[in-house]
């Protein structure tokens, strides 16, 4: 059996430990950064190596998401482009229908919701056509709605004057079509009854102002003409006439208030809408 | 003792240019390490003397940033270590320069030891202890003796057990030493004499280590030549650049040698005197050499014969045969030696009791440097040494 004295593991010790001091001991060599190095190589290299998996794995995401996004916004294109299509079909019929129409009261009905059909229709036609998805220029659309109905109303003689001083104002569809429509009614009341000698001038403006108190902006729309003006007494009731009865509701559905005034200088008719 | 020729044995130095105007290399040797700020080590009498201010100067006209750090003492302590270690992180530097002598340089050792691993310097002792090596490490020393400039020790002084622990590791020696004699020529006279009796005791004790080699003799007894030969004439003209280039060159060979031979039972014994009462290494050294020579002597008298041979003055190539008497002949030449250096042969220090030699001779007994002493020591044996240097109460 072998033992080892406490002087024998004493002198081994001290063996080992002269090893060392003449540079033979174990890992006793000289000063080196490399290992260290090596390691911290090997740690930004594996850091790297994650972070360009990182990378990869977020592009690949992006262009799925850029996928899924062009996909959607073809999607809506052609729900936009079915819409107006529907409401040109639902106004061709209707024309179609006028021809065998012989009252002319019945016609002039009949008209009237083929106007406020294409009118819709002219809202998708917008978008369509600024290739937008969800909200159309609002003095574009204003622009573009009363043209087109000055020239339904066959009066070359009246005079249109636009002052739209509110670029980039947008508009989502839900708010566009009712404010589409409230503009249609006003406008063809202007166009029906504001010339009756088939002259004088039609102003559209569309502001942006703010309140005294609060200094919360809003947004007005006018129509003004130079025609005979009314008489409040003389006005149906809101519930007789369709189109006043669609201003109304409209409005209250945009949270919009309107007015029928005479314009200062107390000629003609002056329809205002604001809205925040 | 082994055969030193078929022994397994290894030899480490750092790269170093010596001469005059080798300091004016420190700006370009920075660069090559690429360090952005440098730690410049170094002591008040250094700075007094003109050669920190003129290495910093040299940095500033390369553009290269530093800053100074120079609270230390001759037996640098550890609590200064530790704060050159937090000025070094504060700093932010990433390199260390050191000017001056032993103190300084095993100063910025201990400073890049801690820099590079954290913890505290006393963690350190021993040997193949500093898992990350230190921060790349210039020396420019100023003193003929200590060769902390190309040595792989670092003494540093535990203030609390005031005891000199010893870090010895590859890993500190030196990256680069710029060895210019000139910067010597501003010792005095003890200075001078202190450290390069260091010199001389370090190549004797590498010379009759247990673990010489021919590479560490060829250093070795070449050291003893240039010593013997320079020393006493730059004692006599402080300003002979020759003297002191020979000084310089024997305390460069003693160091290579012993950095690789070790050293032997006068180190460990001067160690543990200069710790516990703050004495100067190389005056210790110079007053017990001779006695551990006597003890030592029946364990290598051929090696020691070739030592009192180069000590008379005569070349070892010209000695033939065993020198009859060696031992005394080496006392005598060192004696006069201490002579003509201006030393005497005792300690002047306050009466130390028994208990105080008993603790002395138990740290001696511990310390690495007793592992290649050529004759094993008991601790009467060093009692007795001891005596003979030091007055009794
Ligand atoms: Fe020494």
């Amino acid at each position: 059996m072998r033992r080892s004295s406490p002087e024998h593991s004493e002198g081994s010790d001290a063996e080992a430990q002269r090893a060392k001091i003449i540079g033979l001991g174990a890992g006793s060599a000289r000063k080196s950064y490399y290992p260290q190095l090596q390691e911290k190589i090997r740690d930004l290299e594996s850091k790297q190596l994650t972070l360009m998996d990182t990378v990869r794995t977020l592009e690949e995401r992006e262009s799925e998401l850029e996928l899924l996004v062009e996909e959607k916004n073809l999607l809506l294109k052609e729900v936009h482009h079915r819409v107006k299509n529907n409401f040109q079909i639902i106004g061709s019929l209707l024309n179609l229908g006028l021809g065998s129409i012989s009252s002319e009261l019945e016609a002039a009905a009949f008209s009237r919701t083929k106007r406020r059909i294409d009118t819709m229709g002219m809202v998708y036609g917008q978008l369509l056509q600024a290739d937008r998805f969800a909200d159309v220029d609002l003095c574009e659309l204003v622009t573009q709605l009363v043209n087109a109905l000055y020239y339904d109303a066959g009066k070359p003689s009246v005079e249109l004057a636009f002052d739209m001083s509110c670029p980039d104002l947008f508009l989502d569809v839900d708010r566009a079509i009712p404010l589409a429509l409230i503009v249609s009614e006003a406008a063809s009341n202007s166009f029906d009854h504001g010339f009756p000698d088939g002259r004088g001038r039609l102003r559209v403006s569309l502001k942006e102002g703010a309140r005294e108190e609060s200094g919360t902006l809003y947004h007005l729309v006018e129509l003004c003409d130079d025609g005979p003006g009314f008489d409040i007494g003389g006005l149906p009731p809101p519930g007789s006439s369709l189109g006043l009865m669609l201003i109304d509701l409209l409005a209250s559905q945009l949270k919009a208030l309107y007015a029928f005034d005479t314009p200062p200088g107390g000629k003609g008719t002056r329809f205002s809408l604001f809205f925040i | 003792m082994e055969n030193p020729l078929t022994a397994l044995r290894k030899f480490v130095a750092p790269e170093f240019i010596f001469g005059n105007g080798a300091l004016a290399k420190c700006a370009d040797y920075v660069r090559t390490f690429g360090a952005s700020k440098l730690l410049v080590v170094s002591d008040e009498g250094l700075v007094r003397a003109g050669w920190t201010p003129k290495v910093e100067g040299l940095f500033k006209g390369a553009g290269i940033d530093f800053a100074r750090f120079d609270g230390v003492s001759p037996n640098p302590r550890d609590g200064e270590v530790m704060d050159g270690a937090d000025f070094y992180r504060k700093q932010g530097c990433d390199m260390i320069v050191a000017v001056g002598g032993g103190s300084p340089m095993d100063c910025a050792k201990g400073i890049g030891v801690v820099a590079a691993n954290g913890g505290h310097v006393l963690d350190f002792e021993g040997v193949d202890n500093v898992p990350i090596p230190m921060p790349p490490l210039l020396c420019i020393p100023t003193t003929a003796g200590t060769a902390a400039d190309v040595s792989q020790f670092a003494i540093i002084l535990d203030s609390v057990r005031l005891n000199k622990i010893a870090i010895i590791s590859k890993g500190v020696v030196p990256d680069i030493s710029l060895i210019d004699p000139e910067t010597s020529c501003t010792m005095d006279a003890d200075l001078s004499a202190a450290t390069g009796m260091d010199a001389l005791t370090h190549a004797i004790e590498a010379y009759a280590s247990n673990a010489a080699s021919p590479i560490t003799d060829l250093n070795a007894l070449k050291a003893i030549e240039y010593l013997i030969t320079y020393l006493p004439q730059a004692l006599r003209s402080p300003y002979d650049t020759e003297a002191r280039a020979g000084v310089m060159m024997g305390s460069l060979l003693a160091g290579l040698a012993f950095s690789n031979a070790s050293l032997g039972l006068v180190h460990a014994m001067a160690h543990a005197l200069g710790g516990l009462l703050d004495l100067p290494h190389g005056l210790c050294n110079a007053l017990l050499l001779e006695h551990v020579i006597a003890f030592n002597y029946e364990a290598v008298p051929e090696r020691y014969d070739r030592v009192a041979s180069l000590l008379r003055g005569k070349p070892a190539e010209t000695t033939q045969g065993p020198f009859h008497g060696a031992s005394d002949a080496i006392a005598e030449a060192l004696f006069k030696l201490r002579r003509s250096l201006g030393l005497g042969d005792r300690l002047e220090a306050a009466p130390v009791s028994a208990a105080q030699l008993d603790e002395l001779a138990r740290r001696a007994l511990s310390d690495p440097c007793l592992l290649t002493n050529p004759r094993a020591a008991s601790g009467a044996d060093i009692v007795g040494i001891y005596a003979a240097i030091l007055p009794r109460a």
